[in-house]
């Protein structure tokens, strides 16, 4: 109709103007350039306090900005003699910015994917380093009771203690992957609704919370093992494919998928793949969570570990204090990470009437990070199509 | 808008014969930035602009709104001229869900919600029995598209091509009809369904205050009914200018929620977008935003507070966002070109002597040129002439000559049948 149309126009406009009209008649394909913006500056930590000290600079996740912008947390490495410079970087970009002579003192990693990446390309660069694993938060769903019971009538999940459920991750990703709806399960009268059953994520290709999603449903595909070669990557990535892309739209900032969760609820949001941290954090902030949240444990699920890499002996002084400095571990329990003291997590947990798992047993641990990288790309590639 | 649009191209144009060369705006706003922190937002936000008194007092940021409609301010997002620390927009998936978006947005938070529903004149919900909770609840999209085919349902909806509220409408109805919510695809959509839907559509427009005066007065005369926000039905039964207050239905599985999300654009003022984002989501404003704009707040205490203000009883069931580009633009395409009453359009055309200077006549073909379908940008595809458009070329200088009269070809397939949406090809 484009060209029909242009050419109506153009015996139109010959009528009136004549030959005149013949001017670029044919062009075709204009379409503004777009300008471009200069690239993300970082954010440089705002830290109180006049005593010059040991200045660090760091690289860091955005899950703990909030923990360095924390001033008890700033007074105390400020009272143990550090001052540090953070910039928030997106954890899988923090290995290309290992170059010899311009690296930072430390990188504080969100998960031990990227962190071995970054040790990695240290290593190659032959440039020494130490890692220190100081907080850590296990992937959970959070969802809501009526959801939780539909998946237990279906022996999909149960109850372990109260408000805390188990979910069986092999039998919940079969039924996703056969394109089951949520009507279509028994008694699922609280929810009959046409939706098919998927658990909600970010977006794979930029967030890692969703990579973890990947790691465990690859697992479960591959028959309760971890992929280890490219052809079962492939494969893996090529069965799991429709999780991630029947999604639709995802959010594609960290804690989209939860705000989502916690403001449109149930009607959107069902099942939510989220760090344990973010609703340890929301609940500690609101003194409890709203009626009907659950947390559902996937049997198995991972720890996200935040992994702080030092390139230098100040920087492992720093990896050293956060993982030993009581106060510091316990402000960490504030954001809702989990420390090497459980009893605390716990604790602060059941001050707010949170229901969390106190002990998780059936943890498993994410491919390497080539193979997290050949299954990202694969999905990627099709999403992109 | 179509046609605002159409006629901005050409004043645009114009102004250019003129005023080619003087400096741009864009250095003196630039100045002006250092201070304040400039928002572009979508029209519909203009009753949230009190916020900006109110944001200034409480965090000392000098906010101001610069309002827009959605689809010019997408685009100028995307291209990285909008000219704004931030942009606020009802609904931004489309700029998100594409790179080029995403690489502009530095951060985002969303600020309210409020979802996209059909208030119906109470009296014609009783006579369709929507009256009744258990019948309300049961209301699709299919169930609308086929009480419009009947006549039962006559509405007033912002255009499908340029708005959000018109585009999620017609998306509704192509899930509901297609019988599932994920992964649509152009393959999916049933064009009978969306004819049904469109035989109701009997009150077109681009912004919502024109539909709302409108609606007032041709209430239970030419219409019975308006899609559009919760918020902004809510606001016009509250308003008492309506003959009889309209009776909410929300889309069972096919409701649609604006977001709001507050986009930071200009890193450098990354500060006090944390400020204003803190305020906005303070209980202070999420209370004023409830009580005043009629829309749901993020907060969670203070949607807990306020949740008398809005209908509760249904379970909102969203309908997921198709990131499909091929199914967006085909059903805007064939509203355009298909479903939607064809439009007629005079230009009047200055073909006087002065036009031979300066290449102002090359000029004046080449915008023509773009309207008959050479500019590919958002705006652009929208504005275009469309499919049984009826267009009269009227060109004067000393006086006034014969016009010329045409019809854009309309499509030769049995229109308004069958599932898909062809391409519109081109033809030669």
């Amino acid at each position: 109709m484009n060209k029909a149309g242009k050419v109506l126009v153009t015996a139109a406009l010959l009528t009136v103007f004549g030959t005149a009209a013949y001017f670029s008649i044919y062009k075709t394909g204009r379409q503004a350039q777009p300008g471009s913006e200069g690239a993300l500056p970082g954010w440089a930590g705002k830290l109180t306090g006049a005593v010059p000290i040991q200045e660090l600079s760091g690289l860091i996740a955005l899950d703990v900005e909030p923990y360095f912008q924390d001033p008890r947390v700033q007074k105390i490495l400020h009272d143990n003699g550090f001052k540090l410079n953070v910039q928030r970087v997106g954890s899988r970009d923090m290995a290309a910015r290992v170059v010899p002579g311009q690296v930072p003192d430390f990188f504080y990693a969100s998960g031990v994917v990227a962190a071995n990446q970054i040790g990695d390309a240290a290593k190659k660069a032959n440039i020494p380093t130490a890692i220190y694993s100081p907080i850590y938060t296990p992937m959970v769903i959070a969802s809501w009771t009526s959801i939780a019971q539909i998946l237990a009538s279906n022996g999909m999940a149960k109850e372990a203690s109260p408000g805390v459920w188990h979910v069986d991750l092999p039998k919940l990703t079969q039924t996703m992957l056969e394109k089951k709806r949520w009507k279509d399960l028994k008694g699922s009268q609280a929810y009959d609704v046409n939706k098919s059953i998927l658990v909600s994520t970010t977006d794979v290709r930029k967030s890692n919370s969703a990579a973890m999603y990947l790691a465990l449903t690859s697992y479960a595909v591959n028959g309760g093992e971890i992929v280890t070669d490219r052809d079962t990557a492939q494969k893996s990535a090529k069965s799991v494919l429709g999780l991630f892309k029947r999604q639709g739209y995802q959010e594609n900032y960290v804690n989209g998928n939860f705000d989502d969760y916690v403001s449109i609820g149930v009607g959107k949001t069902p099942m939510a793949f989220i760090y344990e941290n973010q609703i340890v954090n929301y609940a500690l902030a609101k003194k409890g969570l709203v009626s009907g949240m659950v947390l559902l444990y996937p049997q198995p699920t991972l720890f996200n570990k935040v992994v702080l890499v030092a390139t230098n002996e100040r920087a492992k002084k720093l990896g050293e204090l956060l993982s030993n400095q009581p106060e510091l571990q316990r402000l960490a329990v504030e954001f809702g990470f989990r420390i090497a003291d459980s009893a605390y997590f716990v604790q602060t947990t059941k001050a707010v009437n949170l229901a969390v798992e106190e002990r998780l047993t059936q943890v498993i641990d994410p491919p390497s990070f080539e193979m997290m990288g050949e299954m990202i790309d694969a999905i990627a590639r099709d999403m992109a199509q | 808008m179509k046609r605002m649009t159409r006629w901005g191209c050409l004043a645009i144009l114009l102004l250019c014969l003129t005023a080619c060369g003087k400096k741009t705006p864009e250095q003196s706003a630039a100045k002006a930035a250092v201070e304040t922190f400039t928002v572009l937002a979508t029209s519909d936000l203009k009753d949230a602009q009190p916020l900006e008194q109110m944001a200034e007092q409480a965090t000392g940021v000098k906010l101001r709104f610069r309002f827009g409609g959605t689809m010019e301010s997408t685009e100028a997002v995307q291209n990285g001229q909008a000219n704004a620390d931030a942009a606020w927009f009802a609904n931004a998936k489309y700029l998100l869900s594409d790179p080029q978006g995403q690489a502009r947005v530095k951060l985002q938070e969303k600020i309210m919600l409020s979802p996209i529903v059909v208030g119906i004149s109470q009296s014609q919900a009783k006579v369709l029995g929507w009256d009744q909770p258990d019948m309300a609840n049961k209301v699709t999209w299919s169930v609308i598209a086929k009480a419009a085919k009947a006549g039962q349902l006559r509405y007033a909806l912002s255009n499908p091509a340029t708005s959000n509220q018109g585009f999620m409408a017609l998306m509704g109805v192509v899930a509901s009809a297609a019988q599932k919510s994920e992964a649509l695809t152009v393959s999916d959509v049933d064009r009978a369904a969306i004819s049904d839907f469109i035989r109701g559509y009997k009150l077109v427009g681009d912004n919502s205050s024109y539909l709302s005066d409108k609606f007032m007065e041709q209430q239970n005369t030419r219409v019975n009914a308006f899609i559009n926000y919760e918020s902004w039905l809510l606001s016009l039964n509250q308003s008492g200018k309506l003959k009889e207050p309209l009776t909410l239905i929300y889309p069972h599985e096919g409701v649609a929620t604006a977001d709001y999300p507050l986009m930071l654009l200009n890193d450098a003022k990354r500060a006090q977008y944390q400020k204003v984002v803190e305020y906005l989501k303070s209980d202070a404003a999420q209370t004023w935003l409830a009580k005043t704009t009629l829309r749901r707040p993020v907060n969670s205490e203070v949607a807990k507070a306020q949740a008398g203000l809005f209908p509760q009883g249904s379970m909102l069931v969203e309908l997921p966002f198709s990131t499909d580009r091929a199914l967006a633009d085909g059903l805007i395409n064939a509203y355009l070109n298909e479903f939607r009453t064809p439009i007629a359009s005079t230009f009047v055309l200055d073909i006087s002597g002065s036009m031979n200077s300066s290449g102002r006549r090359q000029q004046l073909v080449e915008s023509l040129q773009y309207i008959a379908g050479d500019d590919a940008s958002l705006t652009g595809r929208i504005a275009r002439l469309t499919s049984r458009e009826r267009i009269w070329m009227l060109p004067f200088s000393d006086r006034v000559y014969a016009s010329t009269y045409f019809q854009m070809p309309g499509l030769q397939k049995d229109a308004a049948s069958g599932k898909g949406l062809t391409p519109q090809a081109d033809s030669e």
